[in-house]
């Protein structure tokens, strides 16, 4: 902490620390990955220095391929950080949760429920899944945590305060709402430590496979009827000729999943 | 006209100072004396800046690594050259990113750190026309900083150009970038 001042403590992890603040005029997150005592130091320093590095190189790999992913301000291995821009927008699992809780009181009216909505979200989370697997990234560790969703003009500006929750809300989800190819909202994609930037058609399985189980349960009530087909709807639809191999993989490891679970 | 300031990291307590100058007349001299270690600052070619942040991207880290004993090149000032650009080629970048005898603009960028800065001795040794940095804008050449950069349309689609070169410049230690 002392090496961050002017920054904010906003949240710990398991194997990472974030802060907020500004840094060089801007509206910065840095991600410092702590040290973990039970590792041998030197060990501890190689691990975080790798993951620092293949974050990095997925994060660059996503941009050059056109995938909206954080600019990065500075890599500093000696503090074991990356600050990088900071995202005035939601998580796709704050962002669905909140939907579900304002959808169960009022219709939002008559455009659209919360099914046609979520259908909307998941095609485009399929199609950036399929994108980044076209071009050989892996991600890793799929999660509705790792993926944000803030508004087309969430460029710019400095100060956190600027914008709030609700504002957010109802933009994204009337740009949701209005058309399914609408420009109006982006989703960007996050926390690439576990990321691989050469592929098979089997990682790009486990990487849907994890998706798949986190949704399940981070979402149960509407992850296995509309937001996860949607998602596969999505990859089929982007990924053309190579979908139904990876597809294929998918539902191997789901069967070995369940086998496992079988024998205990 | 007093110079642009911007802060860095606070762990370096220095600030970048960035002056922007036209219609200069003794480049060549300037360049001399850069090469023979007599100013205290680096001069760069203006028509492959974007915008301040991107000076101050690649000075910060210059700083940074200063401190941390990891400078790849001579001195801060040449490694704010190098770490402007995406390659690590060092005669390539600071070739590129520096001054040549002929041009006639060039932003100066010196280091402030407590009252110190080179800034003062480097000013009046430079015979042209000092001018807002704003005005950068109008030596930009974007084409050129696409094509150095290596940012294809593609990537344009989703990131601004200023976010693209940063980046690049941030992670260009970690990621080979195709140039
Ligand atoms: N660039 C960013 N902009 C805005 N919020 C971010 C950004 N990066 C991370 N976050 C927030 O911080 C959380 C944790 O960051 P993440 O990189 O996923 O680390 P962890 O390994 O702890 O999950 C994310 O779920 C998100 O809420
Ligand atoms: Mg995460």
């Amino acid at each position: 902490m002392e090496n961050f001042e002017g920054f904010e403590k906003v949240r710990q992890g398991a194997e990472a620390r974030i802060y907020v603040g500004k840094y060089l005029g801007k509206l910065t997150l840095v991600k410092e990955r702590f040290e973990k005592k039970y590792r041998h130091p030197d060990l501890d320093a190689s691990l975080t220095k790798d993951r620092i590095k293949a974050e990095i190189r997925a994060i660059m790999r996503c941009k050059i391929a056109g995938i909206p992913t954080p600019a990065i301000y500075l890599v500093d291995l000696e503090r074991r950080s990356i600050f990088m821009e900071y995202i005035k927008g939601l998580t796709v699992k704050e962002y669905v949760e909140k939907s579900e809780a304002e959808f169960s009181e009022i219709r939002v009216d008559g455009r659209g429920n919360l099914n046609n909505m979520l259908h909307q979200l998941g095609l485009r989370i399929g199609h950036i899944v399929a994108r980044m697997h076209c071009s050989n990234i892996i991600h890793g560790d799929l999660t509705s945590s790792n993926i944000l969703i803030c508004p087309g003009n969430c460029d710019g500006g400095s100060e956190l305060e600027e914008f709030g929750i609700d504002e957010l809300m109802v933009t994204i989800r009337d740009s949701l709402c209005r058309s399914p190819s609408n420009q109006d909202y982006k989703l960007v994609i996050i926390d690439f430590g576990l990321g691989k930037t050469d592929s098979s058609a089997e990682d790009k399985g486990v990487d849907l496979y994890v998706l798949e189980r986190a949704l399940l349960s981070t979402h149960p009530k509407v992850a296995p009827k509309t937001l996860f087909p949607a998602i596969m709807k999505g990859y089929t639809d982007k990924c053309g000729k190579s979908a139904p191999e990876v597809i294929a993989k998918l539902d191997e490891i789901r069967m070995r999943g369940r086998k496992r679970t079988m024998v205990g | 006209m007093t110079p642009e300031e911007f802060e860095l990291d606070k762990s370096t307590n220095s600030f970048v100072q960035i002056a922007l100058f036209r219609n200069v007349q003794n480049t060549k001299e300037l360049k001399a004396m850069l090469l023979s270690g007599q100013l205290e600052c680096s001069m760069i070619n203006p028509a492959l800046i974007l915008a301040p942040f991107q000076i101050v991207i690649a000075v910060n880290k210059a700083v940074l690594s200063e401190n941390q004993k990891k400078l790849t090149t001579r001195n801060v000032f040449t490694e704010v050259l190098y770490n402007l650009s995406a390659s690590k080629n060092i005669t390539q970048s600071l070739k590129r990113f520096g001054i040549n005898e002929d041009d006639k603009s060039l932003v100066v960028v010196a280091i402030r750190k407590n009252e110190i800065s080179s800034l003062d001795r480097v000013l009046p040794l430079i015979s042209g026309d000092q001018c807002p940095i704003g005005e950068i804008k109008s030596l930009t050449d974007i084409t050129l900083i696409q094509k150095t950069y290596n940012v294809k349309d593609e990537e344009l689609k989703a990131s601004q150009l200023l976010d693209s070169i940063v980046s690049r410049i941030s992670a260009k230690d970690i990621f080979t970038f195709k140039m």
